[in-house]
């Protein structure tokens, strides 16, 4: 799949980085740097994303309408840009959830659970 | 590695990307780079590793398309060569055109930019160098009279692959290539018209 047409099917499932860089933002908006640090520890440390892999994935957000890009305010570096999740980001990331809800209701139901 | 040095050397990291993509992002991922190695939580080891997996990122799906294209330059050159199969020198020169074409297109479509087309066509063009030193030791051939000879083929026959990997690679936007050609002629043809001095 080409990197501009990933997200044009509709309810296909989101990649790791991206996925908790949605997650991210679902709480507030944030710089850069703020998701990277929130990814990390979200994820307790299994996704680590460097600033290149972090800005390919922001931006093809930004080009799906996944997120939107905020204008800094006066006071603001106007290099570091805000993100923040649109309403279709949102339905994306609540579809998510609910596709691992079911694969653990599913797991659960065959006894497949992790034993802690 | 003081954070001024890294953050030179981290400025030609972000050169590598696409020209359009360093525009818009180049100082925003910059800036990221600079918070992390000023953030004391964040050891050196750990921000170095992050770049270079951002650099096998960036290249990684490149590096094994034009592994592949090349390997199959390669494959061509030698079933030619061994008469395994009567294989016609021009169809087989076609062929391997066609696959040079294939890598820039590739490349491009995948990763949205005519740099990734050039950088699919560039390791196959790599991987395809193998004929030389193989060509040599399966069929005895070396057919250069010297170190300059050898070096200038290779130098001509890459630059005719780049050709095709070039016109390859701007083939997914070419409507978007022709009006930036079209454009370019016009203006060109604009300056001739307008300035008395360029006029022939």
């Amino acid at each position: 799949v080409s990197r501009g047409r990933q997200f044009a099917k509709p309810r296909s499932p989101l990649t790791a980085p991206v996925f908790y860089v949605l997650l991210s933002l679902s709480i507030r908006d944030r710089h850069g740097y703020d998701i990277l640090k929130h990814v990390e520890a979200s994820s307790e440390g299994r996704i680590r994303l460097g600033p290149g892999t972090l800005y390919t994935a922001l931006k093809r957000l930004l080009d799906a309408g996944l997120i939107s890009e905020l204008v800094p305010g006066p006071d603001e570096d106007p290099r570091r840009r805000n993100y923040r999740l649109t309403a279709r980001g949102r339905a994306e990331l609540t579809g998510e959830l609910k596709r691992m809800e079911q694969a653990i209701v599913l797991a659960g139901g065959r006894r497949l659970r992790a034993r802690s | 590695m003081t954070a001024r040095w890294a953050d030179r050397l981290y400025g030609s990291v972000v050169a590598l990307y696409p020209w359009r993509f360093r525009k818009e992002y180049g100082e925003e991922m910059k800036l990221v780079f600079n918070d992390m190695v000023i953030d004391p939580e964040v050891s050196r080891k750990r921000v170095w590793l992050s770049v270079i997996r951002d650099i096998a990122n960036l290249t990684g799906g490149g590096l094994g398309l034009g592994a592949l294209f090349g390997a199959l330059v390669v494959l061509i050159w030698f079933v030619g060569r061994s008469d395994i199969v009567p294989l016609d020198t021009t169809l087989g020169l076609g062929l391997i055109a066609l696959l040079f074409v294939g890598a820039g297109f590739t490349g491009a479509w995948r990763s949205g930019t005519i740099a990734g087309g050039i950088w699919v066509g560039f390791v196959a063009g790599l991987v395809s160098a193998v004929t030389v030193p193989g060509d040599y030791l399966l069929f005895r051939n070396f057919p250069f009279y010297d170190l300059m000879s050898l070096v200038f083929t290779m130098a001509t026959s890459a630059a005719i692959a780049m050709l095709f990997v070039g016109a390859g690679a701007a083939l997914p936007d070419s409507s978007r290539h022709r009006h930036r050609i079209r454009r370019s002629i016009g203006a060109f043809v604009g300056a001739w018209r307008q300035d008395p001095e360029l006029s022939p």
